[in-house]
Order: structure tokens, then sequence, then C-alpha cells
């Protein structure tokens, strides 16, 4: 708890201005998209499936965190296996997590319910319903996780079979649970007493299965879990192709921030991704509910890099451009401790600021292409535009990406400060030059460019030098 | 007078208040393997970051190749290899993407990523993610890192810690072989026995000077406890 807190007061940034701004974001654009989608409902068995479907994706995409959490591999926790601290003692605190990160779930579910529903109430007949299905998912988590770990350790077949039935069963009961949430009068099959009564008791019996399994096999699986995490990887960014385009210290250090980003060096990689789908959602419903003011006569070719859906488009691509290349900041954070390598290596700042820039640009390639397929696809954008408004995109793309990536150095030990620089100016010129794409040249054409290049790799240079100690 | 591959002169570095190395001199030839011992806090990390250009020294210079380190050119630290006393390494990269990436910022041969991979015992968990290493194979891969590129100069802060006895006994025969092809270490370590068999010159360092520095003959004659082990030889001029 105290390491937690220390966390949380060393990233009141992170807390207290950019979460309640991305849930802000998120929040409106999912309650924009609530109001104008179709009142679709669908049929009970299609309910049904879907309910079962979330909960096994809950319970499979958790394994690997629950086993960590279970086994304490790579945690502080595992001082635990050391210390005369109950096997049930820890069972119980590797399931308060888990209650912890489904509570999570259960809070998102309540708010979509109140998205959705058109009676718009938290109704307290909700509250047993939804503590039941948030303790049978972690229950059925934890016991998921201990069956694999154990399966691979031990291809014990009868133990497999037993343990994919009791997560059938818990996935089934959940899914129910999580229908009668959202739909209290969808289950004319099923009463709703009994179904809490059976959630109950089911919980029970997982409880006390989990509890026999931990007690019996944690001691022989404990090892396979270190083991099985240590797993082999491929390599998706491999320097030779990138060798062919830049110098080798260029390309080496490239493709191992391409390669950490793969493999979310930090959740922000997540949090940026889904920024990025959520502005790219918010242009298809902008597009496709007649958000836009509607155009009486026919554009000419030039007028168009003004209609409203090309205008749209180009802001969002500006928009997701910039959420994905502020990466660079989180990247170079994250990299700080390393950077002994390139000091001992003798790698210049010329180099360094280079990998950057071509980051920036290398990650947030897809903005445009995407920005102009949604635009296109709502039908909005006036074929005859449809080449023009690429090449409007990547335009804005290579102005956005280079303002990025050139002020990678500029405060390279405040992640916070780099991200709001950064995020400023590539909005302000990029949204500057969506509205009049020539107005870029302009950039181009006062040395704006070269002076960012020079004072770009000044900036690293210095870094190299003075922050070493 | 031999080519020195390391020399440090007058070389002074302050944290604040605190005198971590305190005009400083020293010299490797080809061929030799330099031990630089001392307590805890006796600058020896200080100086030997000074030396790889991780920091800067106050005063006084260090050159590598007989090329001065205050000019960071890029090509002489491509001549040194360094294994850091505190590894940060990219838990999220594995082994052999981690050697890659050195060879690469070295501008050194692919292939001898192999061979350090081979040499080190690694090619098990060459593919697998360096945050799931053992302590004992995060300073095998950073050993590993240090000698890839064949580099000229070799600078070695506490490489046992974590290796077995095996491994302790192959990195000092190649530590002897890299001397005997005219490379330079400098090597700084606590087991006496280890710094005794392989190094040509000795330095003890205390309070961010150096107090006693030659050969292990002379040291021991200096000492004048020509049977004792080195430990009683280290503790009596440290003294």
């Amino acid at each position: 708890m105290r390491e937690q807190l220390r966390w949380a007061k060393q990233h009141l940034y992170t807390l207290l201005i950019l979460s309640p701004l991305v849930f802000g974001i998120s929040y409106m654009t999912v309650s924009r998209l609530a109001e104008e989608a179709p009142a679709w409902q669908p049929s009970q068995a299609l309910g049904l499936l879907m309910a079962f479907a979330f909960v096994f994706s809950l319970i499979g995409l958790s394994l690997t965190r629950a086993s960590g959490e279970i086994f304490h591999l790579r945690r502080p926790e595992s001082v635990l296996d050391t210390l005369p601290v109950s096997l049930n003692t820890q069972l119980h605190a590797a399931l308060a997590k888990r209650i912890g990160r489904t509570l999570i779930i259960g809070a998102l579910l309540l708010i979509a319910r109140a998205l959705f529903d058109e009676s718009n109430a938290f109704a307290s007949s909700l509250v047993l319903p939804l503590l039941l299905f948030i303790l049978i998912t972690s229950l059925a988590e934890v016991l998921a996780a201990l069956n694999w770990i154990h399966w691979g350790h031990t291809k014990n077949g009868v133990a497999a079979f037993g343990a994919l039935l009791t997560v059938t069963v818990s996935a089934m009961l959940a899914g129910l649970l999580l229908i009668s949430i959202f739909r209290p009068h969808g289950l004319p099959v099923f009463n709703h007493r009994w179904l809490v009564i059976c959630g109950a008791l089911w919980a029970t019996v997982l409880y006390m299965l989990a509890r026999v399994m931990h007690e019996r096999w944690r001691a022989s699986d404990i090892e396979y879990a270190k083991r099985l995490e240590a797993g082999s990887r491929v390599s998706a960014f491999g320097s030779r192709w990138l060798e062919k385009r830049f110098e080798r210290a260029v390309a080496v250090e490239l493709a191992r921030d391409l390669q950490l980003t793969l493999r979310a060096f930090s959740s922000a990689v997540y949090v940026s991704l889904f920024i990025s789908l959520l502005l790219l959602a918010a242009l298809a419903t902008v597009l496709m509910t007649g958000l836009l003011p509607a155009v009486t006569s026919e554009p000419s070719w030039l007028d168009s890099t003004w209609l409203p859906a090309v205008m749209a488009a180009k802001i969002v691509c500006v928009l997701v451009c910039t959420s994905l290349c502020v990466l660079v900041a989180v990247l170079v954070a994250y990299q700080l401790p390393h950077f002994w390598l390139e000091r001992a290596i003798g790698t210049t700042g010329k180099q360094m600021w280079e990998t950057k820039l071509w980051y920036a640009r290398l990650v947030s390639l897809p903005a445009p292409v995407l920005a102009c397929l949604v635009g296109m696809l709502s039908g909005h954008v006036p074929l005859f535009y449809s080449l023009p408004l690429l090449c409007e995109c990547f335009w804005l793309w290579w102005l956005v990406s280079t303002l990025s990536g050139a002020l990678a150095f500029e405060v390279p030990e405040r992640p916070e400060l780099s991200l709001i620089l950064m995020i400023s100016v590539a909005c302000m010129f990029g949204l500057f030059v969506s509205v009049f794409w020539p107005a870029g040249f302009v950039i181009f054409a006062m040395n704006g460019i070269r002076a960012l290049t020079e004072r770009g790799q000044a900036r690293a240079n210095f870094f190299l030098q003075t922050e070493g100690d | 007078m031999s080519e020195h591959l390391i020399r440090v002169e007058g070389v002074t570095k302050k944290y604040g208040r605190l005198l971590a190395v305190n005009e400083l001199s020293l010299a490797v030839s080809a061929g030799e393997v330099y031990a630089l011992i001392g307590a805890n806090g006796a600058g020896k990390s200080t100086l030997i970051r000074i030396l790889t250009g991780i920091t800067t020294a106050d005063d006084g210079k260090a050159f590598i190749c007989g090329e001065d380190l205050a000019r960071r050119a890029p090509q002489v630290k491509r001549r040194l290899g360094y294994l850091p006393e505190e590894l940060f390494l990219y838990n999220r990269l594995t082994g052999r993407e981690y050697l890659q990436l050195v060879a690469g910022l070295k501008d050194a041969d692919s292939d001898s990523v192999l061979s350090e991979i081979e040499f080190f015992e690694l090619s098990a968990v060459a593919d697998k993610w360096v945050g799931s290493y053992s302590l004992g194979m995060r300073k095998k891969l950073g050993l590993a890192a240090a000698f890839a590129g064949a580099p000229d100069v070799l600078v070695l802060d506490e490489p046992l810690n974590g290796l077995d006895v095996e491994m302790m006994r192959k990195l000092r025969l190649r530590i002897e072989e890299e001397r005997t092809k005219g490379r330079a270490a400098l090597v700084s370590s606590h087991v006496m026995s280890f710094v005794e068999r392989i190094s040509t010159e000795w330095g003890i360092m205390r309070g961010g000077i150096l107090v006693a520095e030659g050969s292990p003959q002379e040291l021991r004659a200096r000492a004048a406890l020509l049977d004792a082990p080195f430990e009683d030889v280290f503790f009596h001029l440290a003294r």
C-alpha cells in the first residue's frame, strides 16, 4: 500500500491530468456513439453468446497476469515465499488483486449500462448480481491460471478437462449475471433470485477448489511458472532492412525502439493506441451521423480542401499523428537509465536525435492512411478528391511527426513537460496547416525545420555530455 | 616505452562536497591487465565512469588509445569494451537483440555476436527476454557486450558478481588471451584471488587517490608480506 501511494505521488500528472483527460474524451465519444447508434437490440441467444464470449475473453486474457500474481513472478512479493506466510494468505492476496482489477471492469459495465439503457438508473437490485459477477470472474481467473500452469507442468488431462468444465460453467453463470445486469427482464427462462443463489453457491465452490489446488500444486508448479515466463521471443524488427536506409547506429537503435514499442514498454503505448482508435471512431461517427454542415452545391476541385468531411479527416489525421508521436517523449524517459550504453560506446547526439525523429515518423505512419480511409469509406469525401486528401494527410503526417520527433531531447528528464510541448507544437502547426496546406511550406521556407534540426541535435549532444552523472 | 592504451592524468571529480577522485594518474600499456582495488566508496567506479566517457572529469584528462576522451571521439569509444557494475539492460529485448544493438552501435561485425553468445554460454537463452534472466545470465550478457567487436581496451567493473566457478575460469582465460593479443584491460573487483591471477599491475585506491601501485611482487615486497595471501597485502597497504 505504501509503495503504491509513493508511486501515485510520483505520477500525479498522469493521475490528475492525463487520466481524467483520456476518460473524459472516451466518455464523451462513447456517449455520443450511444446517442447516435440505432436502437439495436440483440436477440436473447446472441446476447447470451456475447456475454459468454466476453467473460471467456476476460479469463483468457488475464491468464499471464493472474499466474504472475499467484506465483509472484518478477514481483517484490516473491519475498513472501521465504517468510513464514501461509499459502492461504498468499492466495487471498492474489485473489484480492484479481477482484480489484475486475472491479474496474464492473464499474465500466455500470457506466456502459447507464449510457445505453433507456432507464439510465443504477438500480439497487443490480448490486448483488454485479458483486457476484466480479467474484465469479475473479475466482475463475485464479482457477484458470492455476490450472494453466499445472497443465503445462504435468500434462494431466483429467485435471485440465475438469478445469475447462469449471471455467465454462463459471463463464456461463457470469454471462447470465451480466445479462441480468444489462437486461433485468431479458431472462424469462431463469429466475433472477435463483440465479443469484446459484451464483453464490458456485462462487463458494470455486473458492474451495482454488484453495485446494493452490495448496496442493503451488510448491511443484512455481519453478515451472518461472520457466514458462521466459519463453522464446520472435524479433519483428530486424535492423538489416533498416540498415539499407539508415546509418548502422541509427538503424539498430530504431529497430530497438520499434521492438520495445511492439512489446509495450509502457502502458502509454496502450493509451496512445486507444486514443488514436477513439479519434478514428469519432471521425466515423461524425461523418456517418450527419453532424457536419451539409454541402449544397457541387464543390470545385480547389474548394474541396475545405469541405467539412475533408477538414474533419485532416484534423483527425493531425490528432492521431500527435497521439502516436508523443510516445517519443515516453520512450526517451523510459530509456534514461539505459543511455549509459550510448555514452560508453560513443553514439553521437546526431544519431540519437535522428533515431527518435524517424521513430516518430514510423509509429505515426498509419495515421494518414487510416484517417483518409475512414473519410473515403464514409462516402462524404468526393471520389475525385480521394488522392489529394491522401497527399494532404501525408503532408500533415510528415510535418507533425517531424516537429514531435525533433523535440525528443528538449526536456528528456521531464516526460510530462515534454508531452505538453510536443502536443502544443504539433497541434498548433498541424491544425494550422490542415486549414491551408501550402502554409506548411512557409515553415520550410523560413528555415524552420533546419533550425529545429540543429537545435534538436545540439540538445541531444548536450544531454549525452551532461546527464551522465 | 610501450604504448599506453589507457592513460589518466591528474583526474579530479567532485560530487558536491564529496571528492570522489582526487588528482589521480595511472597508465595501462598494451598487453597489461591493471587491477583496480579498494573498499566501497574508494572512487573506483567513478574513475571507471570517467575512463569510459560516461561522466566527465572536473579536472585532468583521460586518454584511450592515445586519444583525449574529452573530445568524445566516437571512434575512440568504439575501441573500448565496458562492463558497468550496475547493469541496466532492456528487459523487453532478447539477449540476441541486445547484443545486435551493441554490435551495431560499435559498428562491429554481426558474427562477433554469435561467437560471444557461444563463448558466454547464452545460446539457450539468447532468444528470451532479458527480463527473465538470472543475475548470472545478465552478467554474462554484459560481458558478451563488452567483448563484442574485439575492443582494444577492456574496462570491467565487478565482472564476477553472479558468475559460476566455471565461467569465472573461462573469463580469466579469456582476459589472459586478450592480454597476449596486445590488448589492455582495467578490472575492478573485490575477489582478490581472481585479480591476483589475471593482473600484471595493481592500483589500490582509498578516498579517491591511489595509495599504492605496482606489480604484485613489488607490492608484496613493499608490504613485507612475501608469502601472505594478497588480501593481507591489500589490507596492509590500504590502511
